[in-house]
């Protein structure tokens, strides 16, 4: 793997990216602000903490993990976009490592938009301290899940059966997990299903952030390290 | 016959497997410097089976590929190849000239190179006016065309084109032939597949005959020659004479001697290729 070459990989899927730019602005702007409005007038100030982590998570686990698995399958299955790179030049890790940079540049700026907007909306205060720890997370988070999604877009032939389940995962793992509400609201069977859930871990992951709970934070992201080995071993299968 | 000493390409005894389908048999072939050499065979033959075991999408079974003495995976490393893959479209959300910077790029070229070799290789194609237009608005064939710049620019040692002119009119399939031409005469080896079998008659310098293995090889006219006929069309009465040149000399010379048009037909590369793979018409 060359880094010059998945950096000119990225810069080119970036460049495409301009015929979403609506998409774009709408992630990164007008969600955010309308997402935040309503919690302002319907929230329960109680979780209104949670709810913000869970905007966070939301933001940076289900746009890369369905953007990556979806783009993928058509990449590589869809498409002959993969086999004119890689017969190219690019070799598979460059490839994966470009696309993912793409993400990671994309995903960016709506979190960072997502907290300064809800410091505006909401009143609530971070410091920068709290503002880059959640950043740095946040892109954490959204690497693990972007490496699910290219595990899952690469891995499965058929891209029509990607594009379908990649759109279903995210149900249960937002759901199911203690999100949007702490985990002392489910009911106990639904709690020990939640602590199999990587979403668990990044709102552990993000709250530790937020409030700046170190031993918190590191717990949830030591979780997303072993989720990112399982992926990449998954990927390296998929070549 | 030509000299192994500057084989850009051998790919010796390649044998590949899909579960029980064998679709390369022990197939051995080489591209020299200044080639180009055309891979001929029915659908389903194994040609692009082969090609990406070249470029390096696939390993083979058995057997080995090696391009300027690489193995391809090193090979494409250095930017020694330019490929347009069979059924190849490009990256249709970026701009004409982005594209083939983009494949310049990942070949290795140096930066100040990329913009002198990107609008060499839109103008040899005809797409210099096109460059800041948006793929995705150009036609099926002007895409070809981007692809195939895209795998010239800068002159890759080793050039491979899997059926690049499917879809393509007269004109712009010209502009690829010259392309290919232009590449040969500067040094590069071109691998190339097509079911346009005149095409290969015109570009090409040594043609391999493929049907999962190698059938037979050599230029077009020692090809030609494996048939050993020649065909006088006599205009007036519609008769056909296929026969060996002694005796068609004597049908000349008596069509001549009536003051009787005709005309005199040698075997085509097309003619060699039914005979060799048969006739589908002929066997219902």
């Amino acid at each position: 793997m060359r880094l010059s070459r998945a950096m000119v990989i990225s810069k080119y899927i970036l460049l495409s990216s301009r015929s979403w730019v609506y998409a774009g602005v709408g992630f990164t702007l007008i969600f955010p602000v309308l997402w935040l409005t309503l919690l302002r007038i319907v929230g329960n100030p109680q979780y209104l903490q949670y709810f913000m982590v869970g905007t966070v998570v939301n933001t940076s686990f289900l746009i890369p993990f369905i953007g990556t698995a979806q783009d993928m399958a058509y990449i590589r299955r869809g498409s002959t976009i993969y086999t004119v790179l890689f017969s190219n030049g690019a070799d598979h890790w460059d490839i994966a490592l470009g696309y993912i940079t793409q993400t990671l540049l994309l995903t960016l700026p709506s979190i960072a938009s997502l907290l300064l907007l809800s410091m505006a909306i909401l009143g609530v205060r971070y410091g920068v301290a709290q503002i880059m720890t959640t950043l740095a997370t946040a892109l954490v988070i959204a690497l693990s899940s972007s490496l699910l999604g290219y595990a899952l877009g690469i891995g499965v032939r058929n891209y029509r059966i990607t594009n379908q389940v990649s759109q279903v995962i995210p149900w249960p793992l937002l759901l199911l997990a203690p999100v949007y509400y702490p985990i002392t609201i489910l009911p106990q069977a639904i709690r020990l299903v939640s602590l199999a859930l990587p979403t668990t871990y990044m709102a552990l992951a993000i709250h530790g952030s937020l409030v700046l709970n170190p031993m918190e934070l590191i717990r949830a992201v030591s979780v997303f390290i072993i989720i990112c080995g399982c992926s990449c071993s998954l990927v390296g299968e998929s070549f | 016959m030509v000299n192994s000493e500057n084989a850009i390409v051998k790919a010796e005894c390649l044998w590949k497997r899909f579960g029980s389908l064998t679709a390369n048999e022990c197939i051995s072939i080489s591209a020299h410097e200044g080639e180009v050499v055309s891979i001929l065979g029915p659908n389903g033959a194994g040609k692009t089976t082969l090609l990406r075991q070249i470029y390096g999408e696939l390993r083979p079974d058995s057997g080995v590929v090696t391009v300027m003495g690489l193995s391809p995976k090193e090979a494409k490393g250095r930017g020694i190849m330019g490929v347009v893959p069979q059924e190849a479209t490009p990256f249709n959300l970026l701009k004409v000239h982005e594209h083939v910077e983009m494949l310049v790029r990942l070949r290795g070229v140096p930066r100040g190179m990329v913009k002198g070799c990107v609008d060499e290789a839109l103008e040899a194609v005809g797409l210099r006016e096109y460059g800041g237009k948006l793929i995705d608005e150009l036609s099926g064939g002007m895409k070809r065309l981007v692809l195939v710049a895209s795998a010239i620019a800068c002159r890759p040692r080793l050039i491979i084109l899997d059926e690049p002119t499917i879809g393509i009119d007269a004109q712009n399939r010209r502009s690829i032939w010259n392309v290919i031409r232009a590449a040969r005469d500067e040094g590069s080896a071109v691998i190339l597949t097509t079911h346009y079998i005149y095409e290969v008659e015109e570009l090409s310098d040594r043609v391999y005959l493929m049907n999962r293995r190698i059938i037979m090889d050599g230029s077009p006219s020692q090809l030609r020659k494996v048939l050993p006929w020649v065909e006088v069309r006599v205009d007036d009465t519609g008769e056909v004479f296929r026969v060996g040149w002694d005796e068609a000399i004597g049908i000349i010379d008596d069509l001549v001697r009536r003051r009787v048009r005709f005309e005199v037909k040698e075997p085509s590369l097309e003619d060699v290729f039914i005979k060799v793979f048969g006739d589908p018409h002929e066997a219902e």
